[in-house]
């Protein structure tokens, strides 16, 4: 079998001014070829580091304390950043947050997606434009050539996001890592950006690593769902088993705070919150980090940190069934 | 909007620009309205404006025409105040955005040589450059650009700070792009409306700095400028003022000139202004 596309193996990041203090704890995660990944969880979880980490963009303070990352089966020399940044936007590429912000507004549109493939290739400045025509129309731009000319002010939220979307897709990466892509965005542009990324999927056969807090998000389009808590993968199921049996008490308390219509109907209980807040890096905390906040937790989980058996990392997984059907 | 539009709106601006304008075509026009050295002889000393017709605007202690003294001074004052600018500007701009990008120790090292200038008053070390290497043109051109550079540096690395942490500033480090292209080709043209706005109030400071070098005798010997004419005027203040009056005020509307544009500029650039016209 070949190497899937990103292999993330045991990745721990920490404070370089406390060495008591983790971030990441051994995160491990796997993305195949054309298949898309979620990572969920609260703020503060690191799901954003961890995508960071691959971009070899550790924000400063920070250090890698061990683990490895491999990206074709080879290891990515995420501490060199010369080498990080012939992958970056040429192999792996990334779509942020907040789309108003993430165009320059001193540039055209045409030159700010032309900028990014005449940084990665030795093409012309005329057929970089022609590329950035054929990319805009790509991502479902009407009349991509006006658009290339116009400055992003001109542009809505949904156009923006697409923009970046193209400037990501720009020089075919194998990989795209979405950070909460439609956030800022509003819904009914959530869904079409959503699809977007679907159909350049199917047809380009790029791989994404979707980081987000919006289940319904995940329901709609990962394969699988990897959930993370305080640093850590708690637990990881293909999309439609993690939403009909989540086994972590963590997995469950999130999807029992997402609303849903129908949800009263199908005679679930009304929403709950999980309580208590994700604990700081600093806490010194024996045991299960979730263990605070969760109704199951016993004596084993203040002692022992439960490792990850292919499912899930908790002492007491749940097998009961949430109320099937509900799956969308 | 249309920038003539914009000026008509913004009459301070048009009046800067129409003053600049003037000096400018004095500066231009010297050799031809004063054929000869402004150092010459052209009538008896002493004669107050309009009372010798030989020299419109007087003639000093010695008997030289002071239009043309106004006329060839005006091409040190722009000369000097733009070149030193210039320099100043390379040097403030590379070391701001520099020290403002990267941060950490490279902004620790480039921020103290910085502060390490701006410590020492501007004008005595301006007089201790041109004292040391000597009086001339392009040492005062030095000098002034010595002194200049610390706040250009300054307030390039504040825009630099801000603009760092933009998304698309982000967006670009996650394309893979080069530092160098992201510094110069992304963050340098969102701040380029300060740096120019802040390049002409900083050639007005140059300009009557360099005529205070002038007025001590720290100015080049070989060319005149309206700080040395105030300088040899100041031994007749009480009975003839005319002969410092007229480059004092000479100075003075440059300095308002390119003030007025300077802030008429800030006017047109400001992003924020512009948006909420917009």
């Amino acid at each position: 079998m070949a190497a899937p596309l990103l292999e993330i193996d045991d990745l721990r990041v920490g404070i370089r001014s406390n060495a008591a203090a983790e971030i990441l704890r051994g995160v491990s995660l796997t993305i195949e070829r054309g298949e898309t990944l979620a990572v969920v969880g609260e703020s503060g979880c690191g799901k954003s580091l961890t995508s960071l980490s691959v971009m070899g963009l550790l924000p400063d303070g920070l250090e890698k304390r061990g683990g490895t990352i491999r990206f074709e089966g080879a290891i990515l020399p995420i501490t060199d950043n010369e080498a990080m940044r012939r992958i970056r936007g040429r192999r792996i590429g990334m779509v942020f947050q907040e789309p108003m912000a993430a165009l320059n507004p001193v540039f055209t549109i045409g030159d700010q997606v032309a900028e990014v493939i005449l940084e990665h290739e030795a093409v012309s400045r005329a057929d970089a434009m022609a590329r950035v025509v054929d990319l805009l129309a790509r991502v479902g731009l009407p009349d991509p050539a006006q658009i290339a000319r116009e400055h992003p002010h001109r542009l809505s939220g949904g156009q923006r996001q697409r923009v970046v979307i193209a400037m990501a897709l720009a020089c075919r990466p194998d990989l795209l890592i979405a950070d909460e892509p439609t956030t800022a965005l509003d819904v009914t542009v959530q869904a079409q950006i959503m699809r977007l990324l679907q159909e350049l999927q199917r047809d380009l056969g790029i791989a994404i690593l979707l980081i987000t807090h919006n289940l319904g998000l995940v329901a709609q389009v990962a394969d699988r769902v990897a959930v993370m808590y305080a640093g850590r993968k708690v637990e990881e199921a293909a999309t439609a088993g993690l939403f009909a049996a989540p086994q972590h008490p963590y997995t469950r308390g999130l999807l029992a705070a997402t609303p849903r219509p129908g949800r009263r109907r199908a005679g679930e209980p009304p929403l709950t919150e999980i309580p208590g807040v994700v604990p700081s890096v600093t806490e010194l905390l024996s045991g299960c980090r979730f263990r605070p906040r969760c109704a199951f937790a016993g004596d084993v989980c203040a002692s022992v940190d439960p490792a990850f058996g292919g499912r899930v990392a908790c002492h007491f997984p749940q097998t009961v069934e949430l109320v099937p059907g509900v799956v969308t | 909007m249309s920038f003539a539009r914009a000026l008509l709106r913004n009459w301070t601006m048009a009046l800067g620009i129409v003053l600049l304008a003037a000096v400018f075509l004095m500066a231009l026009t010297a050799n031809f309205v004063f054929p000869g050295d402004p150092y010459d002889m052209v009538g008896p000393p002493l004669m107050w404006p309009g009372e010798y017709e030989g020299a419109l605007l007087g003639t000093d202690s010695l008997g030289r025409d002071i239009a043309a003294g106004i006329f060839y001074g005006s091409r040190v004052s722009l000369l000097v105040g733009f070149s030193s600018v210039a320099v100043a500007m390379i040097v403030g701009v590379l070391v701001g955005a520099f020290a403002g990008f990267y941060g950490g120790w490279v902004d620790d090292v480039l921020m103290r040589v910085t502060e390490l200038f701006q410590t020492i008053p501007q004008f005595m070390l301006a007089i201790v450059v041109v004292a040391v290497l000597g009086p001339s043109i392009g040492v005062i051109i030095v000098s002034l650009a010595i002194v200049s550079w610390p706040a250009v540096a300054r307030l390039v690395r504040g825009e630099f700070l801000v603009l760092r942490d933009r998304a698309y500033v982000h967006g670009c480090i996650v394309a893979g792009m080069g530092d160098l292209r992201i510094i110069f080709r992304q963050i340098l043209p969102n701040a380029a409306p300060v740096i120019i706005v802040m390049s002409t109030i900083l050639v007005a400071t140059a300009i009557l700095m360099e005529s205070a070098l002038s007025f001590l005798g720290f100015g080049d010997p070989n060319v005149l400028t309206w700080g040395t004419m105030i300088g040899m005027g100041r031994s007749q203040l009480r009975d003839a003022w005319y002969i410092i009056a007229i480059p004092g005020v000479a100075l003075l509307l440059t300095a308002l000139a390119l003030n007025l544009v300077g802030e008429g500029l800030n006017d047109l650039l400001n992003p924020r202004l512009r948006q909420r016209k917009a």
